[in-house]
């Protein structure tokens, strides 16, 4: 997992850090995570003052260019903890998305989509919906 | 869920009584231009764990309504299991990358969401987030332009709606953490 967070953190100048609020609701802010790779950690100031509480969180990094495209995305899994050094992320697993591992990582997402909707419409015994093409092209060109 | 007589909505001065449902909302105008220029926001579910599991989605914002709409095809069906599982959701709008917006401010919404189960495969029925995302994201006009990608791409078309309603709006003034937020909307 340290291996895919050194090869993609220098990618992107911050992140956003998502854990939850004391109401339980989901709770996002983006900041500057700094990697203290012998302690397995990601460093991060607060110093704003949020409204997070310690536990299961994530950090999300992602990056586009000015049309939306040449996306690139990855998520890491871990947990926020409350140091007297101030707030540290632990991750536990490296989720790749868009633009991560490659052509091969981008084939790989494609068959797993494709496979997830196999799945989600078998389990629900629904066949293939068809896609009205033609709406999609005539709507196209209204835009 | 979003409770009229409960709802206050909040400026940089006074708070004051917020509108009734089925008008507008009154939010700071920079806000609103967050919400209709940002390309994407940071959208989070809860998993079963309890993490909140962020991705960047495109969002449109139907103030009318009091509402946001987003979208996921069901080849990507974990954010609707979550949200269908525990409704609470925030939108983060922190990347301001080509919006057009000078200095905007982060914009932070907590909310409750729906995800029915109905798949929708038309984009007339949502029209208006389908010119906005090909409008945004021209290049994306190429999913399923030509016959032969068109099997490949059809889960792309495949899609489950989410709607959020705002329950809480944080704002930070030019989009900087380092300082507290300004609570602009809140539902009790």
């Amino acid at each position: 997992m340290w291996t895919e967070i050194e090869k993609y953190l220098p990618l992107f100048e911050s992140a956003v850090l998502s854990a939850s609020d004391g109401e339980g609701y989901p709770y996002s802010v983006r900041c500057r995570p700094e990697q203290d790779r012998p302690e397995g950690i990601l460093r991060i100031d607060l110093a704003g003052g949020t409204n997070v509480q310690a536990g299961p969180a994530s950090l999300l990094y992602h990056s586009h260019d000015e049309e939306l495209w040449n996306q690139k995305i990855f998520l890491l899994r871990g947990r926020l903890e409350e140091t007297s050094e101030g707030h540290v992320f632990r991750p536990e697993k490296f989720i790749p998305s868009v633009g991560i591992g490659g052509p091969l990582g981008t084939v790989r997402m494609v068959l797993g989509v494709r496979k997830a909707t196999a799945a989600y419409l078998s389990k629900r015994n629904l066949e293939r919906p068809r896609i009205p093409w033609a709406e999609i092209a005539d709507l196209k060109v209204e835009s | 869920m979003m409770n009229e007589s409960n709802a206050m909505v909040r400026g940089s001065d006074e708070p004051h009584e917020g509108v009734p449902l089925g008008s507008t909302f009154d939010l700071p105008p920079e806000v609103e231009q967050v919400f209709t220029e940002f390309r994407t926001c940071e959208f989070s579910t809860l998993a079963r764990d309890g993490t909140p599991i962020t991705w960047p989605l495109i969002t449109l914002w139907q103030p009318e309504e009091q509402r946001f709409v987003l979208t996921t095809s069901i080849g990507l069906p974990n954010k609707a299991f979550n949200a269908r599982r525990d409704g609470r959701v925030s939108l983060l709008f922190s990347d301001q990358t080509a919006s057009g917006l000078q200095d905007p401010p982060a914009v932070l919404v907590q909310g409750d969401a729906e995800v029915p189960e109905e798949i929708h495969t038309s984009p007339n029925d949502l029209g208006e987030y389908w010119k906005r995302t090909w409008r945004i994201q021209p290049a994306g006009k190429t999913y399923g332009s030509n016959v032969l990608t068109r099997s490949p791409m059809d889960w792309y078309y495949m899609r489950l709606y989410i709607y959020v309603r705002p329950r809480r709006i944080l704002v930070w003034n030019d989009g900087d953490f380092a300082k507290p937020p300004m609570e602009v909307y809140h539902v009790d």
